[in-house]
């Protein structure tokens, strides 16, 4: 374990941040956040969306775009950063603080090699010459720890695997040997497996290097891993800062407990039990006078107002403790069997078998690309298999699509991004109300506003656009849109990987509340096998177009047969740092690499 | 990459076949009669059957198609009922000019509007010179812009011969007329391409490099902010290469345009059949090199080779 104190930066080097403020317009983005990290140590700044955290990255890394405004100060020896202007400016970027973003995809030039663009910090900053920075950019690749560096170098960032992008990314940060690195979420987009293995690299070299590190992250997991301090941000302010022990074992704000305490709890929690959730969503835009959680804060005075936003049947705090559904037993819904599927060359899947019963959850976890969306558009009756059988209640999938409609009636669909899945030209009815136009039932204002009661958006305008609402109240819409139909079984592709934590826990409790009332049978497809075990009967795990283990929840989770379903478990982040799987010097258990 | 060359190629040869029935129908059912086009007015039967018999015209729809799909295999377009000579010769011997032209003009369209846009996109704020010179350039007809350019630079001021044909600086008139004409599209393409290359998170990162701002620009910006422009070159080289009739009228430039336009109002069935295959093959060849173009420039759009 590193010892650990809150730095207060007495070397040149190391990253002071004073009462930064940062504004777009009028929007008091953030509200005079401090911080300081030392060399080598690890600060992360947790938060959710619209609280401020990548702001304040961008503002330290002095990468916000026009419009924005900084004050404060961001010391890195004596140089300010929010002061510098030009040529200082420059000559600081890269070699005082370096930048590494959420999505490399992006964030990489798409028509250059990554040798180029690894190649082209050394010869314009180092002078490095033409050959020089070649080899430069190789041996930096192999010291992100890139197995064939030559190779890789000569790829184009469309032809390398998410975690490879990063480490890419990762190497033009280090390139000019910065003082300071600002990491904004850049495990985010990554498998869990492939995750482990960024956090542990990154963690070794800036140690190796006397780099400060900011990570910034809505993961509190990630920040078991890897902090040395933390920072906890909401609404535009740093509501706690402290050691990382302190913060994950006496963590003094309600919402810094409700972080902590809340994957710990769900590890403890039975599967179907509901999830602690806190009330509301997280402030956007305008933030709340006074301290920015106290609308949502169970000890504030006037809680009442924590109520309106989101709150309903899956928000409720005191759900009784989930009466364990029996197994049902009954003749399957819906059986796949032997079920393939190719897409020219590749095998997407290759002889799935798994059936669902009526009320029941089948979970499917499984890693970007192993094929569980794909089951999922095949249940869905969009894509039809190479080969193998598909029944549903006990007849076999039509071939024709006038004939599918009869089973698309009965399946219903909850998509993974609520902000691109529901139309914004659209209103609440006409959205709801289209499943039902295309079936021909019978539809109205009552049938929308009790749908809307049904996920807890009873105070919803049913003629108000989608945009006027958060993400979790959007997915509350979907859902509805999803129960129109009355289905049997509701395919649920990543329902919660888009919302923050604090939200996620909301949806899911209202999931699973409207199993409980209407014995709906759900296909939850997730990469989270944390949230897959709690939300289901029986888990399936898919890697590679294989199913390579199924079971009750209980037993898949608690002893694990395949060796991929261990591999699994073991990437989940830890609950809190003493059970980190980085340690000290970043070195990490054995983990799949990138 | 053989493989992909040969089905485009192959799609190419169909698409020209296409072009080829459609326009043979087309032909059939334009008003007049060629013979009596060629032999004149005062033609007697005995020689108007004479003349239908000689360009097979008495045969069937069919049996005339299938002649002359025989006759392009072999490079022959048969002969023009008013010039008497072989449509090929009358194409080839106009193809230059007009690829000079077409060539010029894309280039001035490219230049003028690449370089308004960048300029324009690298303003926070949309500039009004810009919208002014593009809304004016659209709203003038094509035509009128080429007797402008014809009477002030031509005529008042005699900077360049107005004579009609080729050589010399003769090309200049025609080809700022299709540079202004086009330079507000690309212009507007260039510049929103621009906005959004500049916003690019990869922009962000060679920022974050600590790159001269001249070297972002030259490395990262450009090369992107280009591509749509590009495409647009593409289809527009096509346009520009099957003929562009009002530049063409306007400064007596013995393009394909103008052969066109002349065999249209003679009713010249082979030589209308001509500039419109010849069109087909000049697009068809000129897509597919914008293609590899493309392929070169952009890696995604490299086919899985690896």
């Amino acid at each position: 374990m590193s010892t650990v104190s809150l730095p207060e930066a007495p070397t040149a080097s190391g990253l002071r941040v004073q009462d930064l403020h940062v504004r777009y317009g009028e929007r008091h983005a953030v509200q005079g956040v401090s911080f300081s990290v030392a060399p080598g140590q690890t600060l992360a700044i947790v938060g959710e969306s619209g609280c401020g955290k990548s702001s304040t990255a961008l503002a330290v890394a002095r990468l916000l775009p026009p419009g924005a405004s900084i004050e404060g100060r961001a010391l890195v020896g004596d140089l300010d950063l929010v002061d510098a202007r030009g040529r200082t400016l420059r000559e600081a970027r890269g070699r005082v603080v370096a930048y590494m973003p959420q999505d490399a995809m992006a964030a990489l030039n798409p028509v250059q090699s990554a040798r180029r663009q690894i190649a082209e910090v050394l010869s314009f900053r180092q002078g490095a010459s033409r050959s020089e920075a070649a080899a430069g950019a190789v041996a930096l690749l192999a010291e992100v720890g890139i197995n064939e560096p030559e190779s890789v170098a000569r790829r184009y960032p469309h032809e390398l695997s998410g975690g490879m992008r990063q480490r890419v990314m990762l190497a033009i940060a280090l390139a000019a040997r910065p003082r300071v690195l600002i990491a904004d979420e850049p495990t985010t987009a990554l498998d869990v497996t492939v995750q482990a293995g960024i956090l542990s690299l990154v963690r070794r070299l800036t140690r190796a290097d006397a780099m400060a590190l900011v990570w910034i992250t809505h993961d509190i997991g990630v920040v078991a891993e890897i902090a040395d301090a933390v920072a906890v941000m909401y609404g535009g302010r740093i509501v706690e800062q402290g050691p990382v022990e302190t913060i994950f074992e006496h963590p003094e704000h309600p919402y810094t407990r409700a972080l902590v305490h809340a994957p710990r709890q769900s590890r403890d929690a039975l599967p179907k039990a509901p999830f602690q959730a806190i009330p509301g969503s997280p402030p956007l835009g305008e933030f709340p006078v006074g301290c920015p959680f106290h609308p949502r804060c169970a000890r504030a005075v006037c809680a009442d107002d924590a109520a309106d936003a989101g709150a309903g049947p899956g928000a409720l705090r005191g759900l009784p403790p989930a009466e364990r559904t029996p197994m049902t037993t009954g003749d399957p819904l819906l059986q796949l069997t032997d079920v393939h599927k190719q897409y020219r060359s590749v095998r997407a899947l290759r002889g799935v078998s798994v059936e669902i019963r009526p009320g029941e959850t089948l979970g499917m976890v499984g890693e970007s690309g192993s094929g569980k969306s794909t089951v999922g558009r095949i249940v869905l009756g969009l894509e039809r298999p190479t080969s193998g059988s598909l029944r549903f209640d006990g007849r076999p999938y039509p071939r024709t699509a006038r004939s599918l409609r009869a089973i698309r009636r009965r399946i219903g669909i909850v998509f993974q991004d609520p902000y691109d899945s529901l139309d914004p030209r659209f209103t609440l009815r006409r959205i709801i109300d289209e499943p039902l136009r295309t079936h021909g039932l019978p539809s109205g204002r009552d049938r929308i506003a009790e749908l809307l009661t049904s996920v807890g958006m009873e105070n919803a305008d049913p003629d108000s656009y989608p945009t006027t609402y958060s993400g979790g109240q959007r997915q509350r819409i979907g859902i509805a849109r999803a129960l129109a139909l009355e289905p049997d079984l509701i395919v649920c592709d990543e329902p919660t990987s888009a919302l923050d934590v604090s939200v996620q826990a909301q949806i899911l409790n209202l999931l699973l509340a409207l199993q409980r009332e209407r014995n709906l049978a759900y296909l939850f497809i997730s990469h989270d096998l944390e949230v897959v075990r709690r939300m289901s009967d029986r888990i399936a795990v898919i890697r590679e177009g294989e199913v390579v283990e199924t079971g009750p929840a209980a037993e898949v989770t608690s002893a694990p047969q395949h060796p991929y379903t261990r591999a699994l478990l073991d990437a989940v982040p830890a609950t809190r740092p003493s059970e980190r799987h980085v340690d000290a010097n970043g070195s990490a258990d054995p983990v799949v690499a990138a | 990459m053989a493989r992909y060359l040969a089905t485009r190629i192959g799609l190419g040869v169909l698409t020209v076949f296409g072009v080829v029935l459609l326009t043979f129908v087309l032909m059939f059912v334009v008003p007049g009669d060629p013979a009596r086009t060629i032999a004149g007015p005062r033609a007697t039967p005995q020689i108007l059957a004479l003349v239908r018999a000689n360009l097979h015209l008495n045969q069937s729809v069919l049996a005339q198609l299938g002649h002359y799909l025989a006759g392009i295999v072999h490079g022959d377009l048969g002969v023009s009922y008013v010039q008497d000579q072989p449509v090929a010769q009358l194409i080839i011997d106009r193809l230059p000019a007009t690829i000079e032209l077409g060539l010029a003009g894309l280039a001035l369209e490219l230049i003028l509007g690449g370089a308004f846009g960048v300029w324009d996109g690298m303003r926070p704020r949309r500039s009004r010179i810009l919208a002014v010179v593009n809304v004016g350039l659209l709203s003038v007809p094509a035509f009128s812009l080429a007797f402008v350019l014809l009477l002030l630079f031509g005529y008042k001021l005699s900077l360049f011969p107005i004579d009609g044909g080729t050589g010399g600086t003769r090309i200049v008139l025609p080809a700022l007329t299709l540079g202004l004409f086009g330079m507000p599209y690309y212009a507007n393409v260039v510049r929103d391409a621009m906005q959004e290359t500049l916003a690019a998170p990869y922009t962000r990162t060679a920022v974050a490099k600590g790159l001269p701002r001249r070297a972002v620009l030259r490395r990262h910006v450009l090369r992107n902010a280009f591509s749509p422009a590009l495409t647009m070159a593409g289809l527009d080289f096509a346009i520009l290469l099957s003929g562009v009739v009002f530049v063409e009228t306007v400064f007596g430039w013995p393009g394909i345009g103008q052969l066109q336009t002349q065999a249209f109002y003679n009713v010249d069935r082979p030589v209308l059949m001509g500039t419109v295959v010849v069109a087909a093959v000049l697009v068809v060849v000129a897509t597919l090199a914008i293609d590899l173009i493309r392929m070169a420039i952009d890696p995604r759009t490299r086919l899985e080779t690896r």
